[in-house]
């Protein structure tokens, strides 16, 4: 009856007759199909602006595709930087580790965060038209290893979680990378009058048996030169201002010695893996 | 109600025009869909370029390091669609790190657009 009512409403006002199910009887006006025709035009408006509101939808995330996108290289700056920090100037960072037990640890979510002032600049030069943006990166401590029950003496791994997040305003980008950190005690063999390193073959950082990849690369722990002119390769080392590593011949003898003062430890961190 | 027998089996002219403007404008809508599509389709197509060669650049450079790669330079890509214009930007930031800049030129529409991307590489 509604329907009915609604038609001979629409009639008074148009002036065009609609019919909906019921076929006409003869002699009864069958009335026009602009309701029909509008019917369908409705409908296509409907879909019609609804893809094209979709597709507008689709070109707005695609510009801000290009700041996901720079988001996430930021982060992978942040990482870049972290490693290199915790490799090179790691005193906190070991005394931390020291302090860790298999049995318990405090704080794991949230072990150590790192200082990436560089990173945080590109950001804030970046993400400018952004309010407040923000850059955090830190190491959650997954499962860790302490000194008695690893394999060899001294020696201590933790397994970490890499996080970097970057928030800035509608812009969130988080990533997650994996690590592995381990703090070896350099133990000092004396024989004789020199003293020796101690060298197990998962505490050496690298093999090198040319002096043009100790002036030219970035070393850090203990790495072991085995190559034929020692006085060249501590020349190289010490001309080479990112080699901070304690570089020793394969009996252990020490070549040069320029490891960070972090005590008699030495941290080194394996490759970080996306997870 | 009564009709004439003219009225019951045709369209009146007014239905007719109103009917004609209403599709037309419909038309109209749909056409302009068409146009809308067109143009983000090229711009979604262009934007992926750009920002693939910008990533891969990026990657390029993080892997050989900022010091194999010169301060300044520039290259063209050529696609079936459309001339990209890529120029890398190195900037020393201390003694270990770089700022690698990557801007992704190219034109659309009559203008120029510009896609860029910043990363902390080793030098």
């Amino acid at each position: 009856m509604t329907i009915k009512k609604s038609i001979g409403y629409f009639y008074k006002f148009t002036g065009a007759r609609v019919r909906f199910f019921e076929s006409a009887p003869a002699g009864r006006p069958k009335g026009s199909s602009l309701l029909v025709v509008l019917g369908i035009l409705s409908v296509i408006f409907i879909f019609g602006f609804g893809y094209a509101n979709y597709l507008n939808g689709q070109v707005y995330f695609l510009e801000r595709e290009k700041d996901y996108e720079a988001a996430r290289l930021i982060i992978k700056s942040a990482f870049t930087e972290t490693l290199y920090l915790l490799n090179y100037d790691n005193s906190e960072f070991i005394k931390k580790l020291q302090n860790v037990s298999s049995q318990g640890f405090s704080k794991p979510f949230d072990f150590y965060q790192a200082k990436v002032e560089a990173s945080k600049r590109l950001m804030k030069k970046i993400f400018e038209k952004y309010d407040n943006p923000s850059l955090k990166v830190w190491l959650e401590l997954i499962e860790p290893v302490d000194f008695k029950i690893s394999a060899a003496p001294g020696e201590k791994f933790a397994r970490f979680k890499l996080h970097g997040q970057l928030n800035a305003g509608i812009i969130v980008s988080r990533l997650e990378y994996e690590v592995i950190a381990r703090l070896s005690k350099i133990v000092h063999e004396n024989r004789g009058p020199a003293y020796y390193i101690k060298l197990t073959p998962e505490r050496v950082f690298a093999v090198i048996a040319k002096d043009e990849f100790i002036g030219s690369g970035r070393y850090y722990g203990i790495c072991v030169y085995t190559g034929m002119d020692q006085k060249q390769a501590k020349k190289a080392a010490l001309a080479n201002e990112e080699f901070k590593a304690l570089l020793v011949n394969p009996n252990g003898s020490v070549i040069v010695d320029k490891a960070l003062p972090t005590g008699d430890f030495c941290l080194t961190f394996g490759p970080a893996i996306a997870r | 109600m009564k009709y004439s027998k003219k009225r019951i089996f045709g369209f009146s002219l007014v239905e007719v025009m109103i009917a004609a403007a209403i599709l037309a404008m419909g038309s109209i809508s749909v056409f302009q869909l068409f146009t809308f599509t067109t143009r983000s389709t090229r711009a979604i197509y262009n934007n992926s370029v750009a920002l693939n060669l910008a990533r891969t650049t990026l990657e390029q450079v993080e892997a050989l390091g900022a010091s194999k790669f010169p301060a300044q330079s520039a290259s063209e890509v050529k696609t079936d669609r459309n001339v990209f214009t890529v120029e890398t930007n190195i900037s020393k930031l201390s003694k270990i790190f770089s700022q690698a800049d990557v801007a992704v030129k190219y034109k659309e529409s009559g203008r120029d657009v510009k896609l860029s991307l910043s990363m902390i590489v080793y030098n």
